[in-house]
C-alpha cells in the first residue's frame, strides 16, 4: 500500500489508511476536535491524491476499526458479495469514481457494484469527489423499499412530517399533523420524536397515529421514535407499530452507548416482520448522524465520514425502509457551518444510496450554528436534484421540541414545483381527493388550511 | 386584549404624538432654514413605527383566510407554540411569517454570538473570569475550551474564593448572552436572600466569558465552598432565547459525572420564573449540605 506522496516538492507521508482517510476528508470541525484533520489545505490534498491511488483490496483488508474487535466491522466485511469485489478488488479509488461518472455505468449497475464494496470504500470515494459529482452519481441509484407505502421510485420525492411537542400534549401533536398534511407533507410518515420515552406513552401515540391514519385512509405509515426497546416492548403488547426506529452508529462501542446491540436489532427485525401492523417488507428505520461517535467517545480514531458510511454499512443489514442523517442538528463541534453542512448532506446522501436502502438528509441547522434558513433551502434544492427520496418538514421548519430548524412545509411543495418532482402517487391522490392539490397538482384555496381535519 | 396590553398600546399611541408633533416641529424649522437644509432631509420623514412582530405569540398569530374551522383552529393552536395557521402567498409563507421567523432566528444568533452586557455585570458586582476559549468561534467548535479556566481567571479565584462559605454563585454565558442579560437580575437577589433565609453563606458571584456548565467543577475545586450553584445560557431555540440553566452540585470536581449534578432548566420569563428558580435553588443547597450529596443521589432520598 502506498502511503506518501510528493507535492510541489515536499513530501507527504502517512502512517496508514486511516489517516490517509481523515486527512482526506473535507474540512469538518469534529475530525479537528477529535485531532484527525488535515492540518493545512495542502496535506488534504496530498491525502486525497494518496486515497485515489489506493486499491480497493488494500482498503478490504485495512478495516476502519479491526474485524476482532468491532461487530460493525464484522457486519460490513460478512455482507460483501464476493464475487462483485473479486471483479473490482484491484480497482483503485479513483477508478471506481471514474466508473460512477460514465454513461454507461447506469443505476443498477452501479447498484451491483454497490455488492461488492465495504463501507471503507464507499467513504473513500466520497472524499475524492466534488459536491456536483455526489448529486450526479446519487441521482443515478433509486432504491425501492416497502412498508404501507413504497419509498425510493425515480422521480418521487416524499417527506416525513414531524408533530414534535415538547410535552407530547396530543392536541399540540395533532394540530402539527394536521397543518403538515395540509401542506400535502406526510408521505414518507407521521414521524413523533417523544419526550417521554415509556411503554405506555409510546402504546398512547401509536394508537392515536394509527386510528388517525385509518380514520382518513391517509396512505402513509406512522413511527414514534422512542427507543428500540421501547417500540419493542409496545410491539409485542400488540401496540399497532409500522416500523421500528432506532439510532445507529459505526462503531460497536458507540451503539453500546445507545443501549443497542446486533443481536438487539436482529430480534427487532425479526419482530418487525412477524407483527408490524403495516406488513412491511422492510420494518426498520434508522437515523444517523456524523459526530455521534466521537460525542460518545467511541470515535476509535477514525474520522467521521468514514464512520458515517459504517452505520450504514450497519444499517444494511437490515434492509430499512429509509435511513435518515440529521446534518446540522449533531452540534458546531461537529459541523460547523453552512460549508460543513452542505457538504455533508451530499457526501451521506450519496454514501447512503450506495449502501442500497432509501436515504434521507434532515436539512437541518442549530441556532449556535452560523447557518441560516438559506442555507438549508439551498442544499435542499441540490439534495432534491440528487435524486433525495424523502424530506423531513415541520411547520415554518421549526421544531419547538427539539430546539433546531429543519425545511418548512411549505418547502417541500416549492421544491416539487421547481424540479419536476412529485409526491408518492397515492398520497398525491389522496391529496386531491382531500382538495389540497389540485389536477396540477398545485395547491388549492384549501392546502395550509389545518382546520379541514376537525371533524 | 389583556390589561397589560391595553396599557402598551396607550403607551405607544402617546409617543407615537409626541414623535409627530416633535417631527412637525423639526420639519418647520428646515424649511425656515432654507434650500440647502431640505435637499439632505428629503427622505428622512419618520412617520412612526413598523409594528413590532415580536409582540402576538404564535399561538395568538393566524393568518388562514376562510378557514373551516377558525375557534376550531384556534383553540388547538393554543396548545402549541409552533408556527401554525400562518397562510402562504402561491407556496411560500407570507411575508408576515418569513419577518416573524427572521427576528426570532437573529434573537437566537444574537444570544449565542453577543456578550454580556457589561453595565449588567457591574450592576450586579460580578467578578468577572474568562475560559480558555479565545474566542466564540473556537468555544463552539471546542467545547473543553470553555470548560476550564484561563491561568489569569485561575488566580482571581484563588485570591477572591472565601474559604468559609457554604454556596458559591457563578454565571456563565453558555450558549445564550441574553440568558443572563434578561434573568440574572431576578434570579440573582431572590436566590441570596432565600439562602439568607435558610442561613446560608454566600460569596460574590463569578461571571465566566464563554464558560460551560462544567467549568464550575474547577471554581468548586479552588474556592472550596460546600455547594456551587452555575447558572448558564442554555442553547438557544426560536421560541426561547433567553433561557438559563441552573446546575447544583455538592463540592463539584473536575472530570466529575453529569449524575451528580441537580439541574433546574428552563429558566425564563414564560417557563420557570426567575424569582421562583431562586427561591428553588436556595431550598436545593439547604438539601445538598444537609446530605452532603447532589444529582441523582439527592433524587433517591
Amino acid at each position: 500500500m502506498k502511503l506518501k506522496t510528493r507535492m510541489f516538492g515536499k513530501t507527504y507521508q502517512f502512517k496508514d489508511l486511516n489517516e490517509v482517510q481523515a486527512k482526506a476528508s473535507e474540512q469538518k470541525s469534529g475530525d479537528e476536535l477529535a485531532g484527525l484533520a488535515a492540518t493545512s489545505k495542502e496535506e488534504r490534498a496530498a491525502a486525497k491524491i494518496v486515497l485515489s491511488e489506493t486499491l480497493l483490496s488494500d482498503i478490504r483488508n485495512n478495516p476502519a476499526v479491526p474485524y476482532e474487535i468491532d461487530d460493525v466491522t464484522r457486519v460490513i466485511q460478512d455482507q460483501v458479495n464476493e464475487s462483485v469485489y473479486k471483479e473490482i478488488q484491484n480497482w483503485t479509488v479513483g477508478e471506481l469514481r471514474d466508473y460512477f461518472m460514465q454513461y454507461t455505468s447506469t443505476g443498477p449497475i452501479i447498484q451491483r457494484i454497490a455488492t461488492g464494496l465495504t463501507s471503507e470504500m464507499i467513504a473513500a470515494v466520497t472524499k475524492i469527489m466534488s459536491n456536483l459529482d455526489l448529486v450526479y452519481a446519487a441521482r443515478k441509484i433509486d432504491n425501492r423499499a416497502s412498508c404501507v407505502t413504497e419509498m425510493g421510485r425515480p422521480g418521487i420525492a416524499m417527506t416525513r412530517a414531524l408533530p414534535n411537542h415538547p410535552t407530547d400534549n396530543i392536541d399540540g401533536v395533532f394540530i402539527e399533523l394536521y397543518e403538515a398534511l395540509s401542506y400535502g407533507i406526510g408521505d414518507a410518515m407521521l414521524g413523533l420524536n417523544p419526550v417521554q420515552d415509556t411503554v405506555e406513552s409510546t402504546t398512547y401515540l401509536l394508537e392515536k397515529l394509527y386510528e388517525f391514519r385509518m380514520k382518513w385512509e391517509i396512505p402513509t405509515q406512522n413511527c414514534v421514535l422512542s427507543h428500540l426497546t421501547t417500540q419493542m416492548a409496545a410491539l409485542q403488547k400488540g401496540a399497532p407499530v409500522d416500523m421500528l426506529f432506532q439510532s445507529i452508529a459505526g462503531t460497536q462501542k458507540a451503539n453500546e452507548s445507545f443501549g443497542i446491540s446486533t443481536s438487539m436489532l436482529d430480534e427487532a427485525y425479526d419482530l418487525g416482520k412477524k407483527y408490524c401492523i403495516s406488513g412491511a417488507k422492510n420494518p426498520m428505520y434508522f437515523e444517523t448522524g456524523e459526530g455521534s461517535e466521537l460525542s460518545a467517545d467511541a470515535h476509535m480514531g477514525v474520522d467521521m465520514l468514514t464512520l458515517e458510511a459504517r452505520t450504514y454499512g450497519y444499517g444494511r443489514r437490515y434492509d430499512p425502509f429509509c435511513a435518515m442523517s440529521v446534518v446540522g442538528f449533531i452540534g458546531p463541534e461537529y459541523i460547523y457551518d453552512t460549508v460543513q453542512q452542505i457538504r455533508g448532506g451530499l457526501e451521506e446522501h450519496f454514501m447512503g444510496k450506495m449502501h442500497l436502502f432509501p436515504m434521507g438528509v434532515d436539512v437541518c441547522y442549530t441556532n449556535h450554528m452560523p447557518a441560516s434558513q438559506n442555507d438549508s433551502e439551498t442544499l435542499a434544492l441540490l439534495l432534491a436534484h440528487a435524486g433525495m427520496p424523502y424530506f423531513v418538514t415541520a411547520p415554518m421548519g421549526d421544531d419547538i421540541m427539539l430546539n433546531y430548524q429543519l425545511l418548512g412545509n411549505h418547502d417541500l411543495q416549492t421544491i416539487l414545483e421547481l424540479s419536476g418532482l412529485r409526491r408518492d402517487p397515492a398520497f398525491e391522490q389522496w391529496l386531491q381527493k382531500m382538495e389540497i392539490l389540485d389536477d396540477n397538482l398545485k395547491f388549492t384555496a384549501r392546502a395550509g388550511d389545518a382546520s379541514i381535519f376537525l371533524k | 386584549m389583556n390589561n397589560e396590553e391595553m396599557l402598551k398600546d396607550s403607551i405607544r399611541e402617546l409617543i407615537y404624538n409626541v414623535i409627530k408633533e416633535e417631527q412637525g416641529k423639526q420639519e418647520q424649522i428646515k424649511i425656515n432654514a432654507g434650500v440647502d437644509e431640505i435637499k439632505t432631509c428629503d427622505n428622512s420623514t419618520d412617520d412612526g413605527f413598523v409594528e413590532d412582530v415580536t409582540v402576538i405569540s404564535m399561538q395568538d398569530t393566524f393568518c388562514v383566510p376562510n378557514a373551516h374551522d377558525p375557534e376550531g383552529y384556534m383553540k388547538m393552536k393554543q396548545s402549541s407554540s409552533g408556527r401554525l395557521g400562518i397562510w402562504r402567498a402561491g407556496p411560500r409563507p407570507l411575508s408576515k411569517a418569513y419577518v416573524r421567523f427572521i427576528a426570532d432566528h437573529a434573537a437566537a444568533q444574537g444570544a449565542v454570538w453577543s456578550e454580556v452586557d457589561q453595565d449588567i455585570i457591574k450592576e450586579l458586582g460580578f467578578i468577572c473570569l474568562e475560559s480558555i476559549s479565545s474566542s466564540k468561534a473556537e468555544y463552539l467548535k471546542n467545547p473543553n475550551t470553555g470548560k476550564r479556566l484561563s491561568p489569569e481567571s485561575v488566580e482571581i479565584v484563588k485570591q477572591n474564593a472565601n474559604k468559609n462559605v457554604n454556596v458559591q454563585i457563578v454565571f456563565a454565558d453558555g450558549l445564550s448572552s441574553s440568558a443572563i442579560e434578561k434573568n440574572a437580575k431576578d434570579v440573582l437577589p431572590a436566590l441570596q436572600q432565600g439562602l439568607k433565609s435558610l442561613g446560608l453563606t454566600y460569596a460574590t458571584p463569578f461571571f465566566v466569558t464563554n464558560g460551560r456548565v462544567a467549568v464550575s467543577e474547577e471554581i468548586g475545586e479552588l474556592s472550596d465552598a460546600d455547594v456551587v450553584v452555575m447558572l448558564c445560557g442554555e442553547r438557544p431555540g426560536l421560541n426561547s432565547q433567553s433561557s438559563l440553566g441552573a446546575y447544583v452540585a455538592y463540592k463539584p470536581t473536575i472530570g466529575m459525572e453529569e449524575s451528580r449534578r441537580t439541574v433546574i432548566s428552563n429558566i425564563h420569563r414564560s417557563g420557570t420564573v426567575p424569582v421562583e428558580a431562586g427561591a428553588q435553588i436556595a431550598e436545593l443547597c439547604q438539601s445538598m449540605i444537609k446530605h452532603k450529596i447532589s444529582g441523582v443521589e439527592l433524587k433517591l432520598i
